[in-house]
């Protein structure tokens, strides 16, 4: 488990290992017969586990049933580009996730709460050993697992960290940040918005580099640069704090206000108040569980609007229906 | 595993090459394996070796847009259009064009990690990685400087290829 410390900051961990079935071409080459065969085998593997697996095949669900499991990172984006074979298989407490026909035969991914990464890889491990079991997994020894795109080849994992930086964005730290775990064979990025501007404050640190070092040495990198942004992302809020207190809490109650009165609210907008009051949970000044501050990042999403919309008696419009959900999550009485 | 030569035959033996710090690895059909010993019989070893090294990244492949998968019909030049391999078998088929593309990306190109339950390792091999990863892991402490280490490494290193050269006799 993480500490409270460090969940300050994290937001989530995640493992996802790409694998291939030995005997048939990747998905770009694959006949439709032969995906459809990938599905019915991990559906199968599944079965034999403890926990329970929700089989959805993207062809029989609505699109924005589809969207809202990529708001809860369920699913790819990419996988919706195979609509018509891409699948998922979803464990019920929705930890670990076993996607289908995506740019890999099976993309396998567990989700934790933080740094306890390493438990969270042995998550996925149960699955993929389970999965192997039924078909094992195109692998050359001196390549490893064979995967779509050589960029993911070796032990086809990727091991990441979600992470809120928003003191380290204000004092323009990024790019030196990047340009410095670069060189670790690691990569950040923001997880919302497009090119340089991050929405939320929201980074993913994850290793870029997946041959010629194990699994452990992978964990073990990201988990390190892990914590030295913990580290530094504390000390500039502390510095924040300290030099400028009333300037930085009157941004934070700005953002909380507008959260508990605002009717409506476009996804970016909500983006950039989410960032202060998940910074103001994160540093004692309001006292929503920090649990709900993350749950809205999901719920309060352009899908999951959507649809609270669409089942609501009134008509709605999503960036209404979003204002509604805040103030439930936050459960404040209207 | 098909031969890396023609591609068409069980590959049933062998061959590794040690060039500087590169160690490579071939698996041959007996067929393939024979026409070599005939060109090394010949004294022909330029043509022998070029065979070989061709693994280790043949330029003129490289610029002819034609390679095809065996397997599944991808050509190279689809791959470089879209970035994504069709099938396991373009690997062994772009393997001269992949392994400088691989080490560019990951800096290195020996697996190390998990494998699947059913796999099971060739000791020659096993000791071929080691002896690349020993090597790998020398060159860094030089890098580092780090001297002391490098020469245990070194010593380690030389009692393992000692130990290669009476498994192979």
């Amino acid at each position: 488990m993480s500490s409270v410390q460090d969940r300050s900051v994290i937001v989530s961990g995640r493992v996802r290992l790409a694998r291939n079935y030995h005997d048939l071409p990747f998905s770009t080459q694959n006949s439709p017969e032969n995906a459809l065969l990938c599905v019915e085998r991990a559906r199968t593997a599944l079965e034999a586990l403890e926990e329970e697996y929700t089989l959805y095949q993207l062809n029989a669900m609505p699109q924005v049933e589809r969207l809202k499991l990529v708001e809860r990172h369920l699913i790819s984006r990419d996988l919706l580009r195979n609509v018509d074979s891409g699948a998922a298989l979803i464990r019920v407490d929705r930890h670990v996730s076993v996607m289908v026909n995506e740019e890999d035969h099976l993309r396998i991914q567990a989700i934790g709460d933080g740094l306890s990464l390493n438990d969270t890889a042995q998550e996925a491990f149960e699955a993929e050993e389970a999965l192997e079991d039924v078909c094992t997994f195109s692998f050359d020894p001196q390549l490893g697992y064979l995967t779509s795109c050589p960029t993911n080849t070796g032990t086809g994992m990727r091991a990441s960290l979600m992470m809120h930086l928003p003191m380290l964005t204000r004092y323009k730290q990024m790019g030196n940040v990047n340009q410095s775990i670069a060189k670790l064979g690691l990569t950040i990025r923001g997880i919302y918005g497009e090119g340089s501007e991050a929405l939320g404050d929201l980074y993913q640190v994850s290793n870029q580099v997946t041959l010629g070092r194990t699994e452990e040495e992978i964990i073990d990198a990201v988990t390190a640069v892990g914590r030295k942004m913990i580290d530094m992302e504390q000390a500039l809020r502390q510095r924040a704090m300290k030099e400028k207190p009333s300037e930085l809490t009157d941004a934070l109650w700005r953002s909380y206000g507008l959260l508990r009165y605002a009717r409506q609210m476009d996804e970016k907008e909500l983006m950039q108040h989410w960032s202060n009051l998940r910074l103001g949970v994160a540093m004692d000044i309001f006292q929503t569980p920090l649990a709900a501050v993350d749950e809205l990042l999901t719920i309060a999403q352009s899908a999951h609007a959507r649809r609270y919309a669409d089942q609501a008696n009134e008509s709605l419009s999503a960036e209404q229906a979003r204002c509604e959900i805040i103030r439930k999550t936050l459960q404040i009485t209207p | 595993m098909l031969c890396e030569e023609c591609g068409k035959n069980q590959a049933t033996v062998s061959i590794t090459v040690t060039t500087g710090s590169e160690t490579t690895t071939r698996r041959l059909c007996p067929e393939c394996m024979k026409k070599m010993e005939f060109s090394l019989a010949k004294g022909d070893i330029q043509s022998f070796l070029s065979s070989v090294l061709s693994v280790l990244g043949n330029e003129k492949k490289a610029e002819q847009p034609s390679i095809v998968c065996s397997s599944c019909g991808l050509s190279y030049a689809e791959f470089e259009h879209s970035g994504r391999l069709g099938c396991a078998q373009c690997y062994r088929d772009f393997a001269s064009q992949l392994k400088p593309f691989l080490q560019k990306i990951h800096g290195r190109t020996q697996h190390a990690g998990r494998r699947p339950k059913a796999f099971v390792p060739d000791p020659q091999d096993e000791l071929n990685q080691r002896v690349s990863e020993l090597r790998r892991l020398m060159d860094e402490a030089v890098t580092e400087e780090n001297f002391e280490e490098a020469a245990r490494l070194r010593d380690e290193l030389r009692s393992l290829t000692e130990a290669r050269e009476v498994a192979g006799q």
